[in-house]
């Protein structure tokens, strides 16, 4: 069985042998012997699950990560052409004089590492010593929609499978009554100007039950997952045994061996009614963890809650989990918005990192922080007004990681004076993503799925690898 | 070969005899070489492919050692020697066991193994042969090919796949069950259910012509139109919104009637791609023909805020080519986006040459309003739904006048009990009840105490603060609060200590607190008002209403009133809050703003159990005005009072609820009967010059390309220059891959899979086809006929092979899994839409009404809100329009219709059938409201009709599953229906909310009897049979 799961690994298929391994994974046997044997990786992995804090919108990593003491002295200035280079910028900005704007956040060491973090940020500054920042971070696309699809499933257009559907595509599950790839997206009380598109978290080519379920944070995580009113648990059994039999039926009659799939997944449905509200039912939960996590946890659909969530995920053997923030795109208003959103993440961020750590579990989970792209030390709008903000960046900005056999209280790469270009140790999108599947025990190059007659994978045609400097 | 054209016109009868007769010598000794032979395209090509094309193949850019394996030419004039492969450079190389000389090189993951080294062996040893890929050579006929069982083809599809079985010693499967066949067949032309009657008549005709007969009646039915026209949008990524971030309404809906309408009249195949490509382009073009060509402007518009039009623009000219390639030529031409294609011969240039074609639409890249060009069209297909709509509203309206009429008779009931509350308070009665909290925090540093029920802030005036205040109102329910700002002392008399003395307060949040602390789920607060305003525009500090969002960058201001005067605002509930022992309200004021220094410094909370106008009532409410007033109540405050009373009503809640939803209903037929903005294409008067880009990026221009088709593909005939003559060549009897690209379509419809499975691509990395002959000589019938589509639907659907049994024997299920050689039927998962279709069919529910504006069924509350982040809110629809088929489902590209599932996304052109098998699906299935409410109806109409369990469960089954149910299942069913029953007696509630469900009233009395039928019928829409094409 090995072999073939080594087999169905490295060349991916849509029809035929693999087809025969897809459907032993889909019998839902849970963690029967057969259903572990076809879980394979290409070496012993460091990580056995991610959590994927995304901040969708684009976090400027001058006031929060990428410290640059001389940079408030330039404000005003020209951004030198030989900086910019020749970069592209979006409409908004590309008529406008490129006039440096220095940080609107001050900077505090932490810990022993003496990692420089934003004000805004205080709780992620207190655990400095369990990340590593990557702030040599480059991607290729400038706009909100092309940029999180590249970072997340490793083309801009949309329809390629996530990083999060490949992990659980190839590590299978681990927990029966869960899906492997679970999405969480804060509840906002505002329209969101970054909407957040089903497809960050689909499956593209890849058959369907590796995309990401997203729940939802109301009375039903999932949509249709309660049964109609009046309906009782018993009369659900009694229906449920009752459509098994006929099935069986059926499947004398027809010999097809979906049907046998299709009862399965009835009674999985079933028990998924009892683990969801479960999982989500946080009252069991203790004060300390609502006190470690902020005030906002206790509200369902926070940024904070779901990181409890998270947490709890990650204990009941969920491969990928993934939350997402939005309303990071601070092109105006930047100090009221942006510290407004650090609000939000800092405190769950880091009671999250504590929490893991605490429980032993931080040591097998990578978690990774970041966003699309950065944001450019050309100011946009009224400097000396409130107003001002910043527009997107491409070029370079800041990812933390931490746990999953990343080197903690550690700096990866550096950028130019102006925080525009890096100046080492550049990360691409794709070598981050091949990183993240290298932690899962997963050669990025041989995680392929045969698509349209090519072998599709999601780091792309170029050349890229992991950041082996990082890894522990 | 003048076999094959009598055969065409005069039907199989007689030629059939003459082709065996002339055939038979033919392929007879073809099924003997077939054995031993190597054929290039099947054996050789493949491996050539698979493991050398990508560094010796079409694209220049990697091509190495300057040689190509993907052309005669290329090969056998250096690397191959015809007859001798001990001579061949090409098996050299692949025996090489020197590690700089092998091929494929050691470092590129490829390896030919022994038996491929052997197949190229022989290959070169018989001569080298080499042949174009098979779907570049124009589809011919063969000669029908001889069968041992004359008896079982029915016509030509049925000789080509008995060659096979016979081949491999295989037997067809019997003919499936006269029932099963009627409902397969009903199902593939029509996406319907047949009803039961038309079954037992198909069952109980026994003349010959029977099966044809029905198959030539749902030809006709006007839902065939519709089911086809499901399949074509997914190529047309067809939906009602621009996808992206704005995600802006289309009117694009006429166009999907267009498609409708041109399945339904049989419009050849090569019409309606002229049209769609260049109906603006023919001769006096008519508007529907002007309206055909939204075809290539259904593609996804981006309206993101700073991103450039015109990389849009060219976004949209290459999916344009992308979906020509897919639905017509079966070609991955994206590949060719970015560099030539690797294994097909489309080079980056003539990828361009097609893009040309389209590139000088007289589009500008924007979204919305800004995508013309648009036609102006008025569509027939309004009328129906818009009397429909107004008969509806009529309806609803008389009704809410008798709701009030009925409601107010209890006025004066409620009038008496509300002067015993005000008597009761014995001349102090308020609306407004402050209470004490128990506690106030604040994150400012500041401190936040409570005396005599005012709030008051003392400490160091920081720039930002939050107050936190829980309390728990002592009231029976809350239906809303009111906030006083009060002048302070401490700030100079002013509200706030800013230099102005105004207040800003930038977010507003009301959470309720579980008894055990573990949660707070915010309050929905539906109405906001206040005292005063500062009446500002956009998204600055001024109304509000602005507190109610998570924005620090907007809230309420007092500026521009005096400053040392109170102020005061209501926030009304969406829902009455009754809390439970111990559950408390925390109320959260955030002073966020920019200017910062806004905090308020004194206030008061205070809260009302009063409904309806009563709870934003800034000045004195009616029951204070009564309490206040003489005996006798005036006809305004009597007025005001009933107001009150009524809102507090759920009846009348509901009937206005229905009317206002009837109007939005109506308002959208209104809008519907007038001219539509249709996204059509339109040339512009001075072309684009088309260049190459350079690696795909859209602003890395490389050479000039002028409008060409790929050589490869076609050389014959005059070279295409424009739209209309691309879609011409598209069509022409010329072109190899046309016809088969659709045929195979149609095939795959009936069979789950195509003859080539893998629809999207004809190409050399596509799957080559399972049975060649088949699908060529399919492909030519199909150009012969005047590319007749419905023609082609009965061909396939009369053969004896499809009208095989769908049961699989386990020789079968073990030697042929998947069903390449045909032995049986294909039993697959019908689309998710046809079973919605067929739950609303079977149950009566269905309305049969064709085209029109979109609708909007039920689904879960709340999914669209969640998955646009609050942007779009999704209502359903009311009256008929939730029972329309799902082709008139609103497609919201950023969410997609919640119970579709496997559906394609509609955002590029999809040709895959999805068919996954997931728990999330069952729970669709199960809990649905449109299914909770079809098993309803069906249970409804079970029990009125039937005295008998037995009875009634037979009919369920029956519309259902169109068969009768055997002894066994009736066991199963008549003892699972008891239990539910028992229940159901006791649980009275339980059995009035099953029954409750959707829109329609059951007539049945009894509603524990219906709830459990229901439940039954629940069980028998979801079992695997019927959501199964057998």
């Amino acid at each position: 069985m090995r072999s073939t799961r080594r087999h169905f690994l490295g060349r991916g298929t849509g029809i035929g042998l693999g087809a025969i391994a897809l459907n032993a994974l889909n019998t839902e046997s849970g963690v029967s012997a057969d259903r572990d044997s076809l879980i394979g990786t290409h070496f012993p992995a460091k990580a056995k699950r991610v959590i994927y804090l995304t901040q969708s919108g684009g976090p400027t990593q001058i006031e929060l990560f990428d410290w640059k003491p001389g940079l408030a002295k330039l404000e005003g200035t020209v951004l030198p052409d030989s900086i910019r280079n020749g970069q592209r910028l979006t409409s908004m900005t590309a008529s406008q004089k490129q006039i440096v704007m220095g940080p609107r956040a001050r900077f505090h060491r932490h810990g022993q590492s003496g990692a420089a973090v934003g004000e805004w940020l205080p709780h992620i500054g207190s655990v400095a010593d369990e990340l590593c920042f990557v702030k040599s971070m480059y991607t290729e696309y400038i706009n909100h929609a092309p940029a999180m699809t590249f970072m997340l499933t490793g083309n801009q257009i949309p329809g390629r499978p996530s990083v999060g559907a490949w992990a659980s595509y190839g590590l299978g599950s681990e927990n029966r009554n869960l899906p492997d790839y679970i999405v969480l997206v804060s509840k906002m009380q505002r329209p969101s100007d970054q909407p957040l598109y089903e497809y960050y978290w689909g499956s593209g080519f890849l058959p369907s039950r590796y995309q990401g379920v997203k729940f939802r944070s109301g009375s039903e995580p999932v949509l249709y997952l309660s049964d109609p009113h009046g309906v009782s648990r018993r009369t659900r059994r009694t229906m449920l045994d009752s459509l098994g039999s006929l099935n069986r039926i059926r499947q004398q009659t027809t010999g097809d061996p979906e049907i046998d799939t299709r009862i399965r997944q009835y009674e999985m449905s079933y028990r998924m009614q009892t683990s969801v509200p479960e999982l989500m039912d946080l009252s069991e939960e203790t004060e300390s963890t609502f006190r470690l996590y902020g005030p906002e946890s206790r509200r369902p659909g926070s940024y904070a809650a779901n990181c409890i969530l998270a947490r709890r995920l990650v204990e009941r053997g969920v491969r990928f989990i993934q939350l997402f923030h939005p309303d990071w795109d601070h092109h105006k208003k930047m100090t009221a918005w942006c510290p407004d959103r650090c609000r939000d993440t800092d405190q769950p961020t880091a009671g999250l990192i504590q929490d893991l750590k605490q429980r032993g579990l931080l040591e097998d989970t990578l978690v990774v922080w970041g966003g699309e792209f950065g944001r450019g030390v050309v100011g946009q709008g009224n400097f000396s007004s409130p107003e001002a903000g910043r527009d997107h960046h491409p070029r370079c900005f800041t990812v933390l990681l931490a746990g999953g056999g990343i080197k903690s209280g550690i700096t990866w790469g550096a950028t130019d004076d102006f925080s525009y270009n890096v100046a080492e140790d550049g990360v691409h999108v794709h070598d981050l993503q091949a990183t993240i599947l290298h932690q899962l025990g997963m050669d990025h190059r041989r995680l392929t799925y045969r698509f349209q007659g090519l072998d599709m994978r999601l780091t792309g045609v170029e050349a890229h690898d992991p950041v082996h400097g990082i890894i522990a | 070969m003048p076999s094959y054209d009598s055969f065409l016109r005069h039907g199989p009868a007689v030629p059939l005899t003459i082709c065996i007769l002339i055939g038979l010598p033919v392929t007879g000794s073809a099924v003997a070489i077939d054995e031993r032979a190597v054929d290039f395209n099947r054996d050789i090509r493949p491996i050539l492919a698979d493991k050398c094309f990508h560094c010796h193949g079409p694209d220049p850019g990697t091509r190495k050692a300057d040689l190509r394996l993907d052309q005669e030419s290329g090969a056998n004039e250096s690397v191959v020697v015809a007859g001798k492969s001990s001579e061949s450079e090409l098996i050299r190389r692949l025996v090489s066991t020197d590690s700089d000389e092998v091929m494929p090189p050691r470092d590129s993951g490829k390896e030919v193994t022994p038996d491929q080294i052997e197949l190229l062996k022989r290959w070169v040893d018989g001569g080298a042969a080499w042949r174009n890929h098979w779907s570049f050579e124009r589809p011919v006929k063969t000669p029908l090919p001889a069968v041992t069982d004359r008896s079982w083809p029915k016509n030509a599809v049925d000789n080509f796949v008995m060659e096979q079985l016979q081949r491999h010693q295989l037997t067809p499967s019997a003919e499936a069950s006269r029932e099963a066949l009627a409902r397969r067949v009903s199902f593939d032309l029509t996406g319907l259910p047949p009803t039961p009657e038309r079954v037992r008549r198909f069952v109980n005709d026994t003349s010959p012509a029977a099966y044809e007969e029905l198959v030539d009646e749902l030809l006709q039915s006007k839902h065939y139109g519709e089911r086809m026209a499901m399949g074509w949008l997914d190529l047309a990524r067809y939906a009602d919104s621009d996808g992206y971030q704005a995600d802006a309404t289309r009117q694009n809906w006429p166009w999907r009637d267009w498609v409708i309408d041109a399945y339904n009249s049989n419009m050849p195949f090569d019409q309606f791609t002229i049209e769609q490509f260049a109906g603006d382009l023919v001769q006096d073009a008519t508007q529907e023909q002007i309206l055909a060509t939204c075809f290539h402007r259904n593609h996804m518009h981006n309206g993101e805020g700073g991103r450039d039009p015109e990389e849009s623009r060219t976004e949209y000219v290459i999916d344009r080519v992308n979906t020509v390639g897919t639905v017509w030529l079966g070609l991955t031409l994206g590949c060719a986006q970015c560099h030539s294609h690797k294994y097909d011969p489309v080079s980056q240039t003539e990828y361009y040459q097609l893009n040309a074609f389209f590139n000088s639409i007289d589009e500008s890249g924007k979204a919305g309003g800004g995508a013309a060009p648009f036609l102006k069209y008025t569509s027939p297909y309004v009328a129906d739904g818009l009397e429909d709509s107004m008969a509806w509203l009529n309806q609803v309206e008389s009704r809410l006048q008798k709701v009030r009429e009925e409601e107010l008779r209890h006025f004066d009931e409620w009038l008496a009990q509300q002067q015993e509350r005000i008597a009761a308070a014995a001349g102090n009665y308020s609306s407004w009840k402050a209470f004490s909290a128990t506690r106030s925090d604040t994150t400012g540093g500041t401190s936040l105490q409570q005396s005599n029920f005012v709030f008051g802030v003392s400490g160091q005036d920081p720039r930002h603060d939050d107050y936190l205040m829980t309390i728990a109102p002592q009231l029976p329910r809350v239906t809303g609060m009111r906030l006083t700002v009060l002048p302070s002392p401490d700030a100079g008399g002013n509200l706030s200590r800013f230099r102005d003395g105004h207040i800003i307060l930038t977010n507003l949040k009301v959470r309720r607190r579980s008894a055990d602390g573990t949660q707070e789920r915010d309050v929905a607060i539906s109405d906001t008002v206040a005292t005063y305003e500062a009446a500002k525009s956009g998204r600055v500090y001024g109304p509000v209403n602005t507190v109610l969002d998570d924005d620090p960058r907007s809230g309420w201001m007092t500026t521009g009133s005096r400053a040392d005067e109170k102020k005061v605002a209501a926030f009304v509930f969406r829902e009455p809050i009754v809390l439970t022992d111990g559950e408390s309200l925390v109320v959260e004021l955030r002073q966020r703003s920019l200017r910062g220094y806004s905090n308020l410094q004194r206030f008061t909370l205070e809260f009302t159990d009063e409904a309806g106008p009563a709870a934003k009532t800034l000045g004195t409410t009616p029951l204070e005005n009564l309490a206040s007033g003489a005996a006798s109540v005036s006809a305004d405050l009597r007025k005001r009072l009933e107001v009150q009373f009524l809102a507090d009503r759920t009846r009348m809640r509901d009937a206005q609820d229905a009317v206002d939803k009837g109007k939005r209903r109506k308002g959208v037929y209104v809008t519907a009967a007038k001219p539509q903005n249709v996204t059509v294409l339109k040339e512009r008067n001075k072309p684009r010059d088309m260049q190459l880009l350079v690696r795909g990026v859209w602003n890395n221009k490389g050479d000039s390309v002028v409008p060409a088709t790929p050589i490869a593909i076609s050389s014959e005939g005059p070279a295409p220059s424009n739209r209309l003559t691309l879609a011409q060549w598209l069509v022409s009897q010329d072109n190899p891959l046309t016809a088969r690209v659709a045929v195979n379509r149609y095939w795959q419809m009936y069979f789950g899979y195509g003859l080539v499975r893998t629809p999207g691509d004809f190409g050399t990395q596509g799957e080559p086809p399972t049975h060649p002959k088949l699908l060529d000589w399919v492909a030519a019938e199909f150009m012969e006929s005047g590319w007749d589509v419905k023609h082609i639907q009965r061909l396939i659907v009369t053969s004896a092979t499809y009208r095989q049994s769908s049961n699989a024997t386990p020789r079968q299920l073990l030697e042929d899994p998947d069903n390449r050689r045909l032995a049986r039927a294909t039993r697959f998962r019908l689309p998710s839409w046809m079973i919605r279709d067929a739950a609303l069919a079977s149950s009566g529910l269905l309305s049969e009404r064709v085209g029109g504006p979109p609708v909007y069924p039920f689904q879960p509350p709340g999914a669209w809100l969640d998955a646009t982040m609050g942007r779009f809110r999704y209502e359903a629809s009311v009256g008929s329009d939730l029972y329309r088929r799902s082709i008139y489902t609103f497609w919201r590209r950023s969410v997609g219709p919640t119970g579709m599932f496997d559906a394609s996304k509609r955002r590029v052109c999809e040709v895959r059938a999805v068919r996954t098998n997931t728990p999330l699906q069952a729970l669709t299935l199960m809990n649905d409201e449109t299914f909770a409410e079809a098993a309803k109806m069906l249970a409804d109409s079970a029990v009125s009709r039937h005295e008998m369990p037995r009875d009634r469960i037979r009919d369920i089954f029956e519309r259902v599953l169109l068969r009768r149910p055997a002894e066994k299942e009736l066991a199963v069913l008549t003892r699972q229906v008891g239990v539910h029953l028992d229940e159901y007696k006791g649980d009275g509630p339980g059995a009035a909310a099953v029954i409750s469900v959707g829109q329609s009233v059951v007539e049945t009395q009894d509603s524990s009897l219906a709830a459990a039928y229901t439940i039954l019928a629940t069980t028998i829409l979801n079992l695997d049979e019927a959501i199964t094409h057998e």
